[in-house]
Formats: structure tokens, sequence, C-alpha cells
């Protein structure tokens, strides 16, 4: 599937601000699952300073400066990504989650050192015993991965309401799941963490959801804004399966990705730094429209 | 002669560093040990000179903490390590900072280390000092990851040295090392002399030059800065006293900014370029924008301008991931992929529980073993021979958990060296320092180092920091001839600079309004003074009446009594109990004392040890007194003479022992410009209200303005308006009055601009005329002044004018020459 992409932040301030650096999670990385046609980005005022390197992960990162007293400051990528995530293979057919988690383990030495880093705590996905007990209901003893990892995606779209407004980025992951209410961020963090706590790979995904507001198709969340889902490890042999808890699927067509990272932390669309401005509001609006 | 007491009783394991198994003393211990023998007042004498040494007052920096109290004490007695020994060790401290180096450098950057099963991954990817913005992608790596190291070493009881630690995030404790040779080169002058003891002194020289030869490559004249977390660190004292050491700035995060691809140091006279970085902060809080959010301590954009090549820091950000014992294990392999060499210098023997056959191993000999926690902040021991049943338990069952968190080791038992206990030597527990720097290719050794009796149980606790009884070590030199007498100076190769234009700005703020305070801590505490005097004397006289009138509206405008309370009559008790309140919370007078001690703590390494012993125990004691005279008016009298006391010491001190560069003349500026404010407004406050009080106005002016002896003296007591006005207004040889603030500022206003380029304009001159005309009215006829209010409603607009003028003036002074930096906020997205 091709889209394209608009994805406009605004930020306007109360005050004037003397000073801002931003960096930005926000170039959409070509991998097996999309290719990347074309990408640029324009900021208003222009920066002092902008490069763009690649992060730790692999992903790009662009960094501004902006030396120059402002009130407002517009940040907007457009690209042309053609989507097509590899099928997963058959649930039944990936191997058996124990031996998932073994040789992640690989008696200190993974057999996957990439996918091994997933498997830690990271600053917004503590180890909790509530979700270790949460994951554990899916991963019965010799049970296929994917197959427990589809199971425990579903589980968290039905058990959790979304709700925008319920939690909000500093909201602690104990919190969301006491509160079983949250936004793709969130459910994306609960799956991460119940994965995790048993020894498995899990990764965060931010990026897009197609939007459709046709009667016949359904309406999927996650609509005009940013979108996070999350990765699973499967192995050797099927890699990375992407599954989205907040509307319980598998990636195919629909889910555009821009970067990864352990949790959100890793991969924040935008954050800054800014010297004045009293309080700030921002806007986003996200377009994204298939031209196949 | 000190008896070699209890030398017998050292448990048979440990190895003794001063006899041999022959019983005979150790042939390197001999010579200070006939040193000591020889000491006409024995050792003792000398103890205690060294102790005074550094609890000595001084304009220069000691390392001991804002109370004086030193958070180690100090053993006399040197460790002495012969010249082959040395060279052994040397080899083998370089020869692991080398290979230090080289596994960041591979961590930061392709990792191949990871995927060749040389590291274990979790040890990078788990451990929280590892900075994930650091890695090298595609920016500039840093030429040397590892730019100094401090490693701790034990000497096992086969007599072999061993890593019992190392410290590569900021590694800590050579400024100990420096001081603790310079007050030992004072007290024991006869053993430098006659022992050929190694020289610090080059090691140092050169520091300074290998640490600049890392900053960015095409400096024409790179500068250099020791950034530290500010002064609540618990090593603060060592940043200071390594940036004197080194002749650098001592910088806080809010002192530099990045832009135009640099970053900078903001001082008075703008921003000025610095290339390397002696980075005392911890990584994690170096720069808001790529590594912890939350942090308030570090340099918005610095990982960015690393990345550009602008700035080197030693050591380079997200260093600290290297210091995990669970390495140890790992090393010995790593150094013969990265080197091509067997290591030189063996760690302790260390099991990384994440590998199967290490962690059965250790479950199996728990009971006999020490565990550490090895990739969090916390890894202080548990020896779980001391653990009860259930703890035991307990740890069991996180051990099999999350095994990679745990490291496990027997105890060790560190060689006994001696001691000077107070009255003899004895054997003690000890292990050894070492610092080095990177120098070209390769490393530099300092000959000698910090020799620390460890505290405990184990010496595996606190390792990063230094508490305990700390030693100096003597590095034995071949040769004789090659050695020198150490220097008795601390700080050397420093260019000669008269306090100019390089004062950051936010130390010039601080200084500005702490000036300030202690002037409005003088003008309260004189305030509230002249009124309980004479609320104190009992019966109130109409004319006292009058007097305590006027200045209970005073109190009221300095926020030093209730509106009310000070407004009522003041025979009543009332006013007499608010009187005695002030020292309530919301009061003016606790805000200033607050504002003061935040202020002179967060500027410690400015002030003389005099400064602060002077101001710490009567802050203390003036809060104590003013909270117990609640009600009661002769003890607030008494912490009222307290405090105009101690004001008066503390300018004494300045005036006396400051230096007049920017600092002071900052300083000097907040206290002028206060007192000339006072004047305007609190001493000529009274003529603006109401013209039946003449006499009790012209006496609270010369009371506030402590002008009423000179009074006295020169006008015999006759209170009149034009003598009274033009003494505490025009007279520009009272120190008290408007004139001579007004001339004070004018010199420093001139002497900032002269060195910063920048110039704030003085009030202008056609102030000074108008005050004069206005005081010449009332020399005129009585009959005029006192009945037309013409004089007095000029003389009250030429006050509030002089008030609103001085307060344009302080707002000129903050924009030209203050950090005007508004508070750093994060801004962010969510997602849906």
């Amino acid at each position: 599937m091709k889209y394209l992409l608009s994805h406009r932040t605004s930020y306007t301030y109360a005050s004037t601000v003397d000073s801002a650096q931003h960096i930005a999670h926000l170039r959409a990385r070509a991998f097996s699952g999309q290719t990347v046609s074309s990408i640029s980005i324009e900021t208003n005022p222009i920066p002092a300073l902008a490069v763009q390197h690649t992060d730790h992960f692999g992903n790009s990162i662009d960094i501004y400066r902006l030396d120059k007293p402002h009130h407002r400051f517009d940040i907007e990528v457009r690209a042309a990504i053609d989507v097509r995530f590899p099928d997963p293979p058959p649930a039944a057919s990936t191997p058996p989650w124990e031996e998932v988690r073994r040789a992640l383990n690989g008696n200190g030495f993974p057999v996957s050192v990439e996918a091994s880093e997933f498997v830690h705590e990271s600053p917004l996905v503590p180890v909790l015993e509530e979700l270790k007990a949460y994951g554990a209901a899916s991963l019965a003893p010799g049970r296929p991965i994917l197959e427990a990892a589809r199971e425990l995606t579903s589980r968290i779209k039905k058990d959790f309401e979304y709700h925008p407004g319920a939690t909000d980025i500093s909201t602690p992951l104990a919190e969301v799941f006491a509160g079983k209410a949250g936004v793709c961020q969130d459910f994306a963090h609960v799956e991460i963490a119940a994965l995790r706590a048993h020894g498995l790979a899990a990764a965060y995904v931010s990026g897009y959801i197609r939007t459709v507001h046709s009667k016949e198709e359904i309406e999927l969340r996650g609509a005009d804004a940013s979108h996070a889902w999350v990765a699973v490890w499967c192995g050797e042999q099927a890699g990375w399966v992407h599954l989205d808890p907040t509307n319980d699927l598998v990636a195919k067509e629909d889910h555009v990705a821009v970067a990864w990272g352990r949790d959100f932390s890793d991969v924040s669309p935008l954050r800054g730094v800014i010297l004045g401005g009293d309080s700030h509001s921002y806007g986003v609006a996200v377009t994204l429209v298939p031209t196949d | 002669m000190e008896s070699l007491r209890g030398l017998s009783s050292s448990p048979a394991s440990a190895y003794d560093e001063l006899v041999t198994g022959q019983k005979s003393i150790r042939y390197h211990w001999q010579g200070i040990l006939s040193v000591i023998r020889a000491l006409p007042g024995g050792l003792g004498e000398r103890v205690e000179s060294a102790r005074r040494q550094l609890e000595e007052s001084g304009a220069t920096v000691n390392l001991l903490d804002d109370r004086g109290a030193p958070r180690w004490t100090f053993d006399p007695l040197p460790f002495v390590v012969t010249p082959d020994e040395w060279s052994e060790i040397e080899s083998g401290v370089i020869q692991r900072a080398q290979l230090l180096d080289a596994v960041l450098a591979d961590v930061y950057g392709p990792q191949t280390l990871l995927k060749d099963h040389l590291l274990p991954p979790m040890l990078v990817h788990a451990n929280r000092h590892f900075q994930r913005p650091c890695r090298v992608t595609d920016g500039k790596a840093p030429t040397r990851y590892l730019a100094h190291y401090a490693v701790d070493l034990v000497r096992l009881s086969n007599g072999r040295w061993h890593v019992l630690a190392d410290h590569t995030e900021v590694p800590s404790g050579i400024g100990y090392a420096i001081e603790m040779r310079r007050v030992l080169a004072r007290s024991l002058p006869e053993a430098f002399r006659s022992i050929p003891v190694r020289h610090l002194r080059p090691f140092v020289d050169h520091w300074h030059d290998s640490l600049l030869a890392l900053a960015p490559a095409g400096m024409t004249q790179p500068t250099m800065a020791v950034l530290t977390p500010g002064s609540l660190s618990a090593t603060y004292f060592e940043h200071v006293y390594l940036s004197r050491v080194l002749g650098v700035p001592l910088v806080e995060g809010g002192d530099l900014v990045a832009r135009d691809g640099e970053v900078s140091i903001k001082t008075l006279a703008g921003l000025r370029p610095v290339h390397m970085l002696l980075r005392r902060l911890d990584s994690a809080f170096a720069d808001p924008l790529e590594l912890r959010a939350d942090s308030a301590l570090g340099v918005t954009g610095l990982v960015e301008t690393t990345r550009s090549g602008a700035i080197s820091l030693a050591n380079a950000l997200g260093s600290g991931v290297v210091e995990t014992p669970a390495m140890m294990p790992f090393l010995e392999r790593l150094s013969e992929r990265l080197l091509g060499q067997p290591l030189h210098l063996p760690s302790l023997d260390v099991w990384w529980l994440g590998e199967p056959a290490a962690l059965t191993f250790a479950l199996a000999n728990l009971d006999l073993m020490i565990v550490r926690p090895c990739l969090e902040a916390d890894r202080e021991p548990i020896v779980v021979g001391m653990l009860e049943a259930a703890e035991r338990k307990a740890l069991e069952a996180r051990i099999r958990a999350q095994p990679g968190h745990f490291v496990a080791q027997y105890p060790v038992t560190p060689s006994l060296s001696p001691k000077w206990d107070g009255k003899n030597l004895a054997p003690a527990a000890m292990v050894m320092r070492v610092f080095v720097s990177a120098e070209g290719d390769s490393y530099r050794v300092l000959p000698g180092g910090l020799a620390r009796e460890p505290m405990g149980d184990t010496c595996l606790r606190s390792l990063g920091r230094l508490n305990g009884t700390l030693k100096d070590v003597w590095v034995l030199a071949e040769d004789a001839a090659d050695v020198q007498l150490p220097s008795t100076r601390r700080f050397h190769q420093l260019s000669v600079e008269r306090g100019g234009a390089d004062l950051q700005s936010r130390v010039a703020d601080n200084l500005y309004w702490l000036g300030r305070y202690i002037e409005r801590l003088d003008n309260d505490a004189r305030l509230l003074r002249t009124t309980a005097t004479k609320v104190a004397t009992g019966a109130v006289s109409p004319r006292d009446a009058l007097e305590l009138r006027l200045l209970g509206r005073l109190l009221s405008q300095a926020n030093l009594m209730d509106k009310a309370t000070a407004l009522s009559a003041p025979e009543n008790a009332a006013f007499q109990q608010g009187l005695a309140a002030v020292s309530a919370d919301n009061r003016g007078l606790v805000t200033v004392l607050d504002a003061i001690q935040r202020l002179t703590s967060s500027m410690r390494e400015r002030f003389s040890v005099d400064m602060i012993t002077a101001a710490g125990p009567v802050m203390a004691d003036v809060r104590q007194r003013l909270t117990s005279a609640r009600g009661q008016l002769d003890p607030l009298l008494a912490a009222l003479d307290e405090i105009v006391q101690f004001v008066a010491i503390l300018s004494g001190l300045a005036q006396e022992n400051m230096t007049r560069g920017t600092g002071w003349r900052f300083l000097d500026l907040g206290r002028r410009l206060e007192r000339a404010q006072f004047v305007a407004t609190g001493a000529l406050g009274p003529f603006a209200q109401s013209p039946i009080d003449w006499e009790a106005s012209m006496w609270v002016a010369l009371e506030l303005c402590d002008s009423t002896i000179t009074y006295r003296t020169r006008y015999l007591g006759q209170l009149q308006p034009a003598p009274v006005l033009d003494l505490v207004i025009l007279d520009d040889s009272n120190p008290r009055s408007l004139a001579f603030q007004l001339r004070a500022m004018e010199g420093h206003l001139d002497y900032l601009a002269r060195v910063s380029g920048v110039r704030v304009p003085a009030l202008p001159p056609a102030l000074d005329h108008d005050l004069a005309s206005a005081v010449k009215q009332f020399a005129g006829d009585e009959q005029v002044w006192r009945h037309e209010g013409l004089a007095l409603a000029m003389l009250r607009d030429l006050a509030d004018e002089t008030d609103r003028r001085l307060d344009g003036l302080s707002e000129a002074i903050t924009r030209a020459y203050f950090s005007h930096v508004p508070a750093a906020q994060a801004v962010g997205s969510s997602t849906a």
C-alpha cells in the first residue's frame, strides 16, 4: 500500500521563547516492511542548526536549534511511503516461547544481540509483578510464541478501554494497568511489560495508522495522530512481528512505522527544551492518504 | 619511639606491608621509620600541625565541608612503594586504562565485542551507565573515552596487587592526593629531605596540557573548564580544588550554553567558548535534551556539540559503562582481543551470575560469598554469611529471578600497612587508589596516590566515596638525584589575572544579591532595634509615641510587622508583642536570612574560611535567638545586636579579604544600591508622612542612618532639618548618606564598564543637584518651610524619584550583566 503522509506539529507559546532545541523522531525508517521513496521536513522559523543522525536503534533523528526569539514553532514532515509488512508465519509454526526466551538469554551470549536488548526493563516499562501475572495467562508451557503474543494482544484490546485523556505520558505503567484504560502508547507499554517479564523481547514502535472514514469499513482508532504498537521477536527465523494491541491487529498494510525503541521515551516524535515561553500549547495534524 | 604494638596480631593470611615472614622490617620502610624515631617531639606533634593545615583558614579553599568537619581523617604515615613494584603497577594500570578505553570505543561504536561473544550484551544494554544517545553512528567519536581514570588496588596474601574497582565515570580523589602531599611536605619536611620520594608535580604540570591536547583539533587557543553539578555535590570541594590546581574556571551547567556550534561560558563580557570540560557531572544529567529530561544541571544540546566535534569531555559521556564489576571476568579475553596482550594486572575473582556455570557455583558457595548488584546505581555488597535465614532466601530468589544483575566474590583480605593510631603505629587494612591521565597515545600515572583504610566489614562498601582514613602514597625513586623537594605550594601555573570580565554571570548575579540581602538584613535589624529599644525602656512618653508611630509605619512597609499591629498605638501590649514576633516564618527578617544562607552556601568557594566560619554558626545562633524571643523584647534585642555585629564582621572581612575584582564590585554594588534605597524610602520616609512630627522624623532619620553621634558632635544636639538632611543625603563623607552610596555606585559601574565593555549609566548628576536644592530650602526662613509645605513636597517627590531610579538601575544591571535566562522547560508530544 502506498501512502502520502503529512504530519504537522505546532507549538504556540504564551510569551517569547528566547531559544529552543528540539529533537525529532519523525523520519519514517526504511526496513523490510516498508520503503520510503521521499521524505522531507520543513520548519518555521528556520533553525540556526538542523542536523540529521541515525540513533542507536537505527532510527533517523533530526536536531534543531533555534537561537532567535520566537512565539511559535511549526514542523511538518511529508513523505511517500510504500508499506508491505511481510506476512507473519502461521502462528502455530513459530517456536515455543520458552525456546525463544532461551535464545534471547543464550547463557549470557544471546543468539541475536539486537533482539536481546529489548528483554530488559526500560525507563517507562519497569518490571511489575502484576504484569508478569497478566502475561502468564497467555504463556502456557510449550505454546508457540506468536500464538501466545496474538492472544495477549487480543486480551489487551478486550480488557482495556480506549479512553483519550485517561492518561498522559507521565502516568506510570502500574497506574495504567490498575485503571484498565488509556491510549495506544499505554497499551503498547502494557504488552511490552507482560512479554519482557517472561524474558521475551518486545519493542515499542511509533508510527501512524491508516484512518478509514467510509461507512463500509471498520473505523480504526488512533486517527489523526501518531500511533504506537509493539514488535515481538519470534525467533531467528520469524524475526520481528508487529502487533497492534489498540486494534488487535497484525500490521500488514495499514501501519506506517516511523521509529522503534525500548519504549516511548526512546522514540518520542518531538521533544525539546525551550527557554522562556511561559505556557505552551501544541497542535498536531496527521493525514495519511492511500494512493494505490 | 613508638612501639610497633600489635603487629604480631595481624591475621596470618593478610600480607604484611611492613614486616617480612622473618619478622624483619622491609627495607623500603626503614627510611620513614627512622625519620619518625628521630622526631624530637614525636609524630603526634606533627600530626597536629598537619591537621591544623588541613583546617587552615585563608583565601584558598580546603577539602573540608562547610561545617569545617572533615568527612575523612588523615593518617600522617604514608604508604611506601618501591621503584620496582611501582613500575609493575604502573604498566598494569596503563594497560588497563588502554583496555577500558578500547572497550568503550567499541561499546559506543560498532559493538563487535557483543556480537563476537566477548562481552555479554546485557552488561551494556541493562547497564544504567550506557547512554544510548552517545552511541556514535555517524557523528565524531571522541579521541579518548577515558581521558583519566582511577583504580582501586588491593594486595592479597600472595603478595600480588589486584584490581578492586575501576572508576571511569567521574574518577575522583586526585585532589585529595595532591593536598595530602602538600600538607605532609610541610609537616614532615625532614622525611622528604632524607627519603627519595617521587614528586607529584610533573604529573600535575602535564595534566593540564594533556587534557587540553584532547580538545578538538584545529583550535588555536583551546580553553578548558571544570564542570560541576554544584555546591550540593558531596565532592564539590574537590571540584573547586581541581579548578584551582589546573587554573581553569569552575562552571555549572547553567553557566554554559550551546549555540553557534560551540559551547560557551556566559561571562560578564559575553560568551567565551570552551573546548574541553573536565566533567564532574554524571553523564545522565549532562543534557536535558538527549539524556535525562528532568536534569536541571546539564547543558541543553551538549551531546550534539560533542557529536559535531566542537567540544571534548574528560571523560567522554557514558564512560561509566565499564565501571561495573561484572566486566572483570571478561577483561582477560578482551585484552587478548583488543590489545593482543595478556592482562598484566589481575582483577579480583568475580563471578558474573548471568553465566549459568557461575550461577551454579555461586549458589553452591553462597554462604561464603559477597553478592553485589552490578548494573544498578546501588552496588553495595551483601555479605551472605551475615544474613538471617529469611533474608538469605529472599536474596537467593532475587538472584534466580535476575541472575545477570548480580556478581559474587569471596571476601577480600587486604594487606596490612602501618597506621598512626594517635599514640602508636598499628597495622591496618589498606587499599590504594592510583590515578592516570591520557597522554598522547598512552597514559601517564601519578607517581603517588591515595591509600585508604576501608570502612566496615568488607572493603567493597561505598567504593566510589572517599570516606575513612586517608594517607599519602610515597613512590620511592630509583635515583635520589632525580628527586627535588616537593612544593609546599598548593597551586601553580596560574596565569596572572585581576578578577576581570571572566566572572560567570551567574556568580556576579549571586554576589550582587548577596550584597543586597546583607544590607537588607542590616537595615531591618537597625529598624527593629531602634523600635525595640524605645519600647523596652518602659513608659512610653508622648514624644516616644510619635517616633514609634513613624517606626511602626516603616516596619509594616518592610514586612517586619503586620500592618494592623504596626499601626496600632505603640503604648499597647499588642504593638510590643507584634514586635517580638518578627521571627515568624513569613516575616522579612527570616526570608532575608534564608536568602543569605542559600547564596553563601552556593558560593562557598568564593569566600575565605574565615567568612564561612564567621557566618555559619552566627546564622544558626541568630535564628535560634529569634525563635526563642517570641513575645519577649530582651532576647530580641540581643539577637538584633548580634545581627548588626554579624553584618559588621562580614563587611570587615569583605572589605579586607576580598580582592577588588569584579566579584567584590558586584557584592558592594548590591549593598550600596540597597542602602541608597533604604535612605530614600526608610530614613526619609517619615518626612513624607506628616509635617507635624518634625522632631521625631529627624530623630528617626539620624538613628536609621547610624548618624546620631556624628550629628551630636557636629551640631551639639539641636535638631534642625537642614543639617540633618545634609548629613543623611548630601554629605558624601558619611558612609551612610545617600550621596556616599551614589558615588560608590558610580565607581563600581565605571570599573565594570572598563573591564567588561558593557556600560550601565549611573544615576544622572541632575539628581544630585535637585537633592542639594531641596535640602537648601530648609536652610531658609523657618516660617516658610514649616508652614508652606513646599520644601517638604519637593523632598518627598525627590525621595520617590530616587527610589524609582534605583529600581531602574537594578534592572539595567540585571539586563546588562547577569545571565538573563528564563527557566528552561521541556516540551513534547504524545501519541494517541
